[in-house]
């Protein structure tokens, strides 16, 4: 066809070019962590990483490796742009928001450098749309420096009896306090509300319990707003690990299994609440 | 089983601890849902033969009472054998010690939030009383060793009782939840009132069109019903009741939900209508709706007084709270308290007839020792005088002569006026008061309105969606239109009532109205 | 002035709900005119709704089972009442599974169109249920404001593509601006786009049926591939396509280039055709 020819010489002034046949593949991620409009697109020869933060105290990352992409070109060690995530995500799930058995949209993402809009071209049945969205400045994200030898307690769990508690928090509550100890409760999460407080408690020898790691008691509260919007990866992963260093930073990451038994992350970090100062029951 | 399941500061005092096993834990979840589509404020009262949880809307005019028997739980402990510390609260006359409490209905309702969720989930529900804390505890214990605490403030408070006495009602109809459901599927989601028209020969059910904005564009609708579609039926007098449909459906919700027949206890216009369910001896529950009055059917009532005198009468002879007078009534049941809720209009008859429930209100309740059947244990658990004339003592004499001479009378049946002079000692004295609604008019509350879903939803996103949107839906009380149904346990706000008294009304009630304390 | 008419068969009356169903999602009140063949919905309000404009016939005969009128004179037999279709639907919507449901014109609290259904219930019993539906009627001298509107000649004529897609992709669009520019040719191309500052996006379809014109004009010299294209309001668009409960056998869209959009459905013996106003530019 004329136009496929066409494109292949156009393709050559892309920094970036991906190709996959199921554009649910990213749409479910980036789903994952839309709780701002904006983001920050990094793509290297990995694949790429998007990230949204919010008051300089959470940071969401989705992690989409170059695998899960049929065709993935990348002419520089790292390519950067911020985007408004909103409008990706209106283009990616163009063609609609539920998977239809049998239909699958494929998707060809394009990017000719510092500049140039996002262009996504996403077809269904014979029917094309073209999409062409704005870029903007990169800048500096968080780094929270969470490392791993510098966690205290650490959890992982099947993400299915977490999905209620964290849908059912209670908003009115500010903070989202977690309690992770080698004794009882173990790992409790609990809110302070205008009716009173709630208090979720998770045994280490119960079966939703993968691996159970702490070495000493350590309660710390986060604001709530800013965790409630991790539910979304919550409710997409099968499995979740919980993290607390020896700051009280916290690292939720989650495994998410697209439709092609294909894993990605997603992964949230938050800092402790500075304004509380001791544990209410 | 362990009292102290977390870790305290102090000495924990329980009273009341109670465990709802996992099979039962639906129905509770789903009457605390009912409820909260009433009121907003839910009384607990555990007492020895059950717990109560209740509620009244803003305006006082439709009133629901859950009594969940010792039998519906796994464990039931009322907490009457255990001592109260430091509240100083004295005995009511020839009464055990309990605790009445009242929470904030949508904290219950957040401990019940999906019942879907409860069912697959709960195996037990531990409910607990902390006086120390001040704490209604409900401990959820889940599958895979999770458990869930819900440690709500509550208020102590008065009893929330109303007294009516559905055994006397002349008319009554038992139905299946699928009847009435079906029935009341032909109006439109937004429809605020129904009325219940029954004849020997025919019921109908149409809907109710106000005066405003505009009757003529409006839809009317209107619905036949055979008496051979109900289980039972008794028409004692022909009547034409207006009510609350988005109540009314709070009530069918449940008995749809638990596939158990309702009954329909109610008179004429201006009287309260009940609506009952009851599993044998798990559960019960009452809702007591104010009807509209309206002069059509005060010149009906009227009328048929004439000819119907002799059943008027038994009526009103039953009316006081004496058990013994129950032979008279229609039903073999044993008789319990006169029907004390709501507002009549002021018709001589009616007048002398109010003046008499005056005076038997006055008498304590006595039950006979050999009184049996779960209805009865509901009426005595609800047998206390609600002093719900709070409003009449305060009422000044201008305001009360202008109702009198209302030509379109305010809704809802019940006391007089002149009978609550009497009262005012009582008042005074600090008996019972539920807490009152600051509020001059009731707002209406619009329900969520059915629009079709938008399609950019995503499929995980329509997960959570439909729970808020359900629980949207669930978590907004059917208040009717303040105007038209008048408290049924509080005075009579006449429509033309002025803005001053009514205020005056108000600031009076909140005098004598009991400390909301700070939330704990 | 009389008219009584009954419904009996099950697939008329769901057929008739839909079909009503439909107007009632574009239109809050419009004409029902009465003849003896014919029941018209028709909303004719140039100026004051922006410029739209319905006409839709139901043939009775493919309806009602009993239909009997007498219109307002003998010469013109004929009715013509205004009605809020939404009252009409929701009054017929719960005879579903009705035995029979009957319209007859009354004079209750106002003039009604009385919608009585006989509803089977678990019992034998049969439950009776009658809306009363309030209509106005409309004077036999504002009668000439109701009549067909005449077709312009068009620049283009196309078959439109499977309303499920194209109600998705309408939807996403929505979200992305107000504005969206149709346009087709006679090549069988159709195109959706949206333009903000931020964003473009353009849907593409291919292999659409060009339905031959009603009168031909002298065109033949224009390029089969050349577009017709106008501006119209994409939430007006968007309740359109959401309102067609039924599938209808052929949607058709006529554009006169930035000045007219016009859709014409038809199913079965309905047809409905609908002028969207143009936005200006």
């Amino acid at each position: 066809m004329a136009l496929s020819t066409q494109q292949s010489n156009d393709d050559d002034q892309y920094v970036l070019l991906a190709k996959l046949d199921n554009v649910r593949h990213v749409s479910t991620i980036l789903k994952a962590i839309h709780f701002k409009e904006i983001a920050t697109l990094f793509a290297s020869p990995m694949g790429l990483k998007v990230t949204v933060e919010d008051a300089k105290c959470v940071q969401a990352n989705a992690f989409i490796q170059e695998s899960i992409f049929h065709h993935y070109i990348i002419k520089e060690e790292q390519v950067n742009f911020k985007i408004n995530l909103t409008v990706l995500l209106e283009c990616l799930t163009i063609f609609g928001s539920s998977a239809v058995p049998g239909v699958s949209t494929s998707l060809k993402m394009c990017y000719a450098g510092y500049g140039c809009p996002l262009l996504l071209i996403l077809e269904e049945d014979g029917v094309l749309t073209d999409c062409s969205i704005k870029t903007l400045e990169p800048d500096e994200v968080l780094d929270f420096n969470f490392l791993s030898t510098n966690v205290i307690n650490k959890i992982i769990m099947k993400s299915e009896c977490l999905k209620e508690a964290f849908s059912e928090l209670d908003m009115t509550s500010d903070v989202l306090q977690i309690l992770l100890s080698p004794d009882p409760p173990y790992f409790r999460l609990s809110t302070f509300g205008n009716s009173g407080s709630t208090h979720s408690d998770f045994p280490k020898d119960s079966d939703m319990v993968e691996s159970f790691q702490c070495t000493q008691t350590q309660t710390n509260r986060y604001k709530i707003s800013l965790l409630k919007p991790s539910v979304k990866a919550l409710t997409l992963s099968a499995r979740v690990s919980i993290r607390i260093d020896n700051r009280g930073f916290l690292s939720l990451q989650y495994m998410i299994k697209n439709e092609d038994g294909q894993v990605c992350f997603v992964e949230y970090y938050c800092s402790p609440d500075e304004d509380v100062d001791e544990a209410e029951h | 089983m362990k009292e102290h399941e977390f870790r305290s500061c102090g000495e924990i005092i329980l009273k009341m601890n109670c465990v709802i096993p996992g099979v039962n834990i639906k129905v509770f979840g789903r009457a605390v849902h009912s409820l909260s589509r009433i009121g907003e404020e839910l009384y607990v009262e555990p007492l020895e033969h059950g717990l109560a949880l209740r509620t009244v809307n803003s305006s006082r005019s439709a009133y629901a009472c859950f009594l969940f028997a010792p039998s519906f739980f796994q464990h039931y402990d009322d907490g009457s054998g255990q001592t109260i510390n430091g509240s100083g609260k004295e005995e009511e006359e020839g009464e055990e010690e309990s605790i009445r409490c009242k929470i904030a209905m949508k904290s219950c309702l957040t401990v019940f939030k999906s019942v879907y969720t409860l069912e697959k989930t709960v195996e037990r529900c531990k409910i607990k009383l902390d006086m120390n804390e001040s704490r209604l505890i409900f401990q959820l214990h889940c599958r895979h060793g999770i458990v869930k605490t819900h440690n709500l403030a509550f208020i102590e408070c008065e009893t929330l009782q109303a007294v009516f006495s559905k055994d006397m009602c002349p008319n009554s109809l038992r139905a299946s939840a699928r009847l009435l459901c079906d029935a009341v599927q032909n109006f439109q989601n937004n429809q605020e009132e129904v009325t219940l028209i029954v004849k020997p020969d025919k019921i109908l059910l149409k809907n109710y069109v106000e005066d405003e904005p505009d009757p003529t564009k409006v839809v009317h609708t209107e619905l036949r019903l055979e008496p051979e579609e109900f289980d039972n039926i008794q028409v004692g007098v022909d009547s034409e009741v207006t009510f609350c449909l988005k109540e009314m459906r709070a009530i069918l919700a449940f008995a749809e939900a638990t596939n158990l027949p309702i009954s329909l206890k109610f008179e004429t216009a201006g009287r309260p209508i009940v609506f009952s369910i009851d599993s044998d001896s798990a559960f019960e529950a009452n809702f007591v709706l104010a009807t509209l009055a309206d002069t059509m059917t005060q010149q009906r009532v009227s009328s048929q007084a004439e000819s119907k005198t002799s059943q008027k009468r038994k009526y009103t002879s039953n009316s006081r709270p004496s058990v013994k007078a129950s032979n008279k009534s229609q039903n073999s049941r044993k008789e319990s308290d006169s029907m004390h809720v709501g507002r009549a209009n002021k018709t001589e008859e009616q007048s002398a007839r109010i003046n008499e429930h005056e005076e038997s209100r006055r008498k304590p309740n006595n039950k006979s020792p050999d009184e049996q059947g779960r209805s009865n244990r509901l009426n005595a658990a609800l047998s206390e005088l609600m002093n719900d004339d709070m409003d009449d003592v305060m009422l000044d004499q201008e305001t009360r002569e202008e109702i009198s001479k209302q030509p379109i009378p305010p809704a809802s049946g019940a006391t007089s006026v002149s009978g609550r002079d009497n009262e005012t000692d009582r008042i005074t004295t600090g008996s019972p008061v539920p807490s009152t609604s600051r509020e001059n008019v009731s707002p209406l509350i619009p329900l969520q309105s059915s629009k079709p879903q938008i399609f950019n939803i995503t499929t995980e996103d329509i997960e959570m969606k439909e729970n808020e949107e359900e629980e949207e839906e669930e978590l907004v009380p059917g208040t009717p239109p303040s105007k038209r149904f008048r408290s049924m346990f509080f005075g009579s706000q006449a429509s033309t009532i002025t803005q001053s008294s009514q205020k005056a009304l108000t600031k009076e009630l909140s005098v004598l109205a009991e400390d909301t304390d700070d939330e704990g | 002035m009389r008219f009584r008419g009954k419904l009996v068969d099950i697939s008329c009356i769901q057929h008739f709900t839909r079909v009503l169903g439909t107007i009632s999602k574009i239109i809050k009140s419009c004409v029902l005119r009465i003849t003896p063949t014919t029941w018209y919905f028709i909303l004719s309000e140039k100026v004051v709704s922006g410029g739209v404009q319905i006409w839709c016939e139901l043939p009775q005969g493919h309806f009602f089972d009993e239909y009997a009128m007498d219109g307002v004179s003998a010469e013109d037999n004929e009715i013509y009442l205004e009605v809020v279709p939404e009252n009409l639907v929701k009054a017929i919507r719960t005879a579903q599974a009705a035995k029979w449901i009957k319209i007859k014109l009354t004079k209750k609290h106002a003039p009604c169109l009385t919608v009585e259904v006989d509803l089977p219930t678990v019992s034998a019993h049969s439950r009776l249920v009658v809306h009363d539906v309030p209509v106005s009627v409309v004077p036999h001298r504002m009668w000439p404001d109701y009549q067909e509107p005449e077709l312009p000649q068009f620049d283009v004529s196309i078959c439109m593509p499977q309303i499920k897609t194209l109600r998705n992709i309408v939807e996403k669009m929505k979200n992305l601006n107000n504005c969206l520019t149709l346009a087709a040719n006679y090549n069988g191309e159709l195109k959706l786009s949206v333009s903000t500052d931020m964003v473009s996006v353009s849907t593409h379809y291919q292999d659409l049926v060009n339905p031959v014109r009603r009168d031909m004009g002298s065109d033949e010299d224009r390029e089969p591939q050349a577009f017709s294209e106008a501006k119209i309001d994409i939430r007006r668009f968007a309740q359109f396509l959401s309102g067609q409960q039924v599938i209808p056998n052929r949607v058709i869209c006529n554009i006169v280039h930035k000045r007219v959009v016009h859709f014409y459905l038809q199913h079965e013996d309905v047809s409905l055709q609908y002028f969207m106003p143009v936005i200006a530019t």
